[in-house]
């Protein structure tokens, strides 16, 4: 029956969604809550004073003006500094599509109804896809409820595009793990497999930002990180090469991951 | 039984694991024919490969060479269709521990295209299982039952069930049986792995002997536990004579007779009465009688390389 496992899995999620959602929404609350008492102009000077490698390290880059004004510090301070943590929930939903059940011998069971194999992986990714749009809402209204509480000028469409913009860079995480889940079994190797990959990135956008010029800079473009942009996307909007980037990305991941799926042995 | 399309047929079935350092060949050139209707035990020892077997009909794994059909169907190629018609019990069942029993059973049945659980019901009523609890406060036993539950609430027309009755009580185990036993009324047929003799010699029709992923016999099961013979120990109130050693070896049907201090024991062939009639003269404080264990019963039918031993003909619907 189509749908029955994403409505399950979607009944059995959202709970868990709603509290990483408040979680995280409560920490951009207070994000902003905190901005008022902010200096600015210090912590531009300061940052203005220390070399561009170090200012690539905080973040920042070259734009320092937009960078420490308030939606500049949420781009930064919040989106930017926070992006290993928001990268968790996706990797732990991941983690149940496949590994978790396999490892608990819970698919010997589901893989022997009447349904195939491929239809279980996408159902239960949709339903944990469809997640992410919970996390995304309600890290916006943080936003806008600290907004509203400290009557900054917010201007909301960005601050909600930033939030949309968590989106492609979460599904991409959330399908990596789907895609460690289907090609290895084995929990702890998949879940080695997805730390490898979200630490590996967030190095790799570190130290590419830090050393331009360098052949660490190129390397950079590897890391998925470089596509979420959040002082970029906070500033100007959305930008569409990044999204394909990385939605190109998840479903040819995602492609890769059904197919070997359908293809191994489960639970050996 | 009349001979009709078979159920489950495998053609030379083989699964070869492969790690970096080695290969386990967990089950080789398997033939194998379920008849409909029949209840066909899938005896061995732990490691025999009857998991492996089960996994390889079910899809979960692939054949290395070799293939598989139930119900004529390729049990590869048209897996979905013939899961549509098969109850399976794993014999580690897990489920989601959250989620009570009715939810369990719900959701299964959502995935089966199912809309009346009135036969969940009585089977979990006949079973005496509780479906309001959460699977993670189940017993062991309860979890059994409610993979039954699941395996059997669509009504398949086989079901496919490995170690059924561990961690059963005896009274389910009866309730089991009875079970099993109505499903064959029904014309439905049975493939159930085992490692305990008792329970295949309840209920099956045939068994089929597994060992080191070789598939060395298939008997009525009538043959292979009416093998005559039985361990006999009795304890005496003095310590038996070592003399008695080659009196009772004298006797046909006993062998292997050990003595350790007031205690005797034989392997009894045969009638009791001579055995008797031999320790008359000393004053018996306690006798018993053991049945032979599988590994027992097999060495009996078959010699060490698994060849024919003098004993009950072979069945000769292997293939």
């Amino acid at each position: 029956m189509v749908g029955v496992i994403f409505k399950h899995t979607l009944r059995h999620s959202w709970l868990q969604a709603l509290y990483w959602g408040l979680g995280l929404g409560l920490m951009a609350l207070l994000v902003v809550l905190v901005l008022p008492l902010m200096d600015y102009n210090k912590m531009a000077e300061l940052i203005q004073n220390l070399p561009p490698f170090v200012r690539a390290a905080v973040g920042v880059g070259d734009d320092l003006e937009y960078a420490f004004s308030t939606e500049g510090m949420i781009a930064v301070g919040f989106f930017g500094k926070l992006a290993l943590i928001f990268a968790v929930y996706p990797a732990v939903m991941g983690m149940r599509v496949i590994a978790n059940e396999e490892d608990a011998g819970i698919l010997d069971v589901v893989l022997t109804l009447p349904v195939r194999r491929w239809q279980v992986v996408l159902e239960r990714f949709l339903a944990y896809l469809a997640t992410l749009f919970i996390i995304a809402a309600l890290v916006f209204l943080g936003l806008w409820a600290g907004a509203q509480l400290t009557g900054q000028a917010l201007d909301l469409s960005k601050l909600a595009v930033s939030a949309l913009n968590l989106l492609p860079t979460l599904t991409l995480v959330l399908v990596f793990t789907v895609f460690a889940g289907a090609l290895f079994g084995r929990r702890t190797v998949a879940l080695t497999a997805v730390t490898l990959f979200v630490v590996g990135s967030f190095a790799l956008e570190t130290v590419g930002g830090m050393a331009k010029g360098s052949a660490a800079e190129g390397l950079r473009s590897l890391s998925f990180f470089a596509y979420f942009d959040a002082l970029g996307v906070m500033r100007s909007g959305l930008a569409a090469a990044n999204v394909a980037v990385l939605v190109g990305a998840a479903a040819a991941l995602l492609a890769a991951g059904l197919w070997a799926f359908q293809r191994r042995d489960v639970g050996v | 039984m009349v001979q009709s399309d078979p159920i489950i047929q495998t053609e030379n079935l083989t699964k070869v694991y492969t790690s970096r350092r080695s290969q386990t060949r967990a089950l080789d050139r398997l033939n194998l024919s379920v008849q409909p209707g029949e209840i066909f035990g899938y005896l061995g020892p732990n490691g025999a490969g009857k998991t492996t077997t089960i996994r390889l009909l079910l899809d979960l794994i692939r054949p290395t060479a070799g293939r598989a059909r139930i119900f004529g169907l390729d049990a590869q190629a048209h897996a979905v269709e013939i899961h549509r018609r098969v109850g399976f019990l794993p014999g580690e069942l897990s489920l989601w521990r959250s989620l009570t029993g009715l939810q369990v059973i719900r959701h299964i049945a959502n995935v089966r295209g199912m809309r009346d659980l009135r036969c969940a019901h009585q089977l979990a009523e006949r079973l005496q299982l509780d479906l309001s609890k959460r699977v993670r406060d189940y017993s062991s036993g309860n979890r059994r039952k409610l993979g039954l539950v699941i395996a059997m609430m669509h009504e398949p027309e086989l079901l496919i069930l490995d170690e059924p009755t561990n961690g059963l009580d005896p009274l389910m185990q009866q309730e089991f049986n009875q079970m099993m036993r109505e499903v064959r009324a029904e014309g439905r047929t049975v493939f159930l792995s085992s490692h305990v003799l008792g329970e295949v010699q309840a209920i099956c029709d045939r068994v089929g002997i597994l060992r080191e992923g070789e598939l060395r016999a298939v008997e009525r099961v009538e043959r292979l536990t009416h093998v005559d013979f039985r361990w006999v120990e009795m304890r005496f109130r003095e310590d038996v004579p070592a003399a008695w050693r080659e009196r009772l070896g004298d006797i046909s049907g006993v062998s292997e007779v050990s003595i350790d201090g007031t205690t005797l024991r034989v392997r009894l062939q045969g009638d009791f009465d001579p055995l008797l009639r031999a320790v008359s003269g000393g004053y018996i404080r306690d006798l018993r009688v053991k049945e032979p264990t599988l590994e027992e019963i097999f060495l009996t039918f078959y010699d060490g390389d698994g060849k024919r031993a003098a004993q009950p003909e072979r069945v000769k619907e292997l293939a």
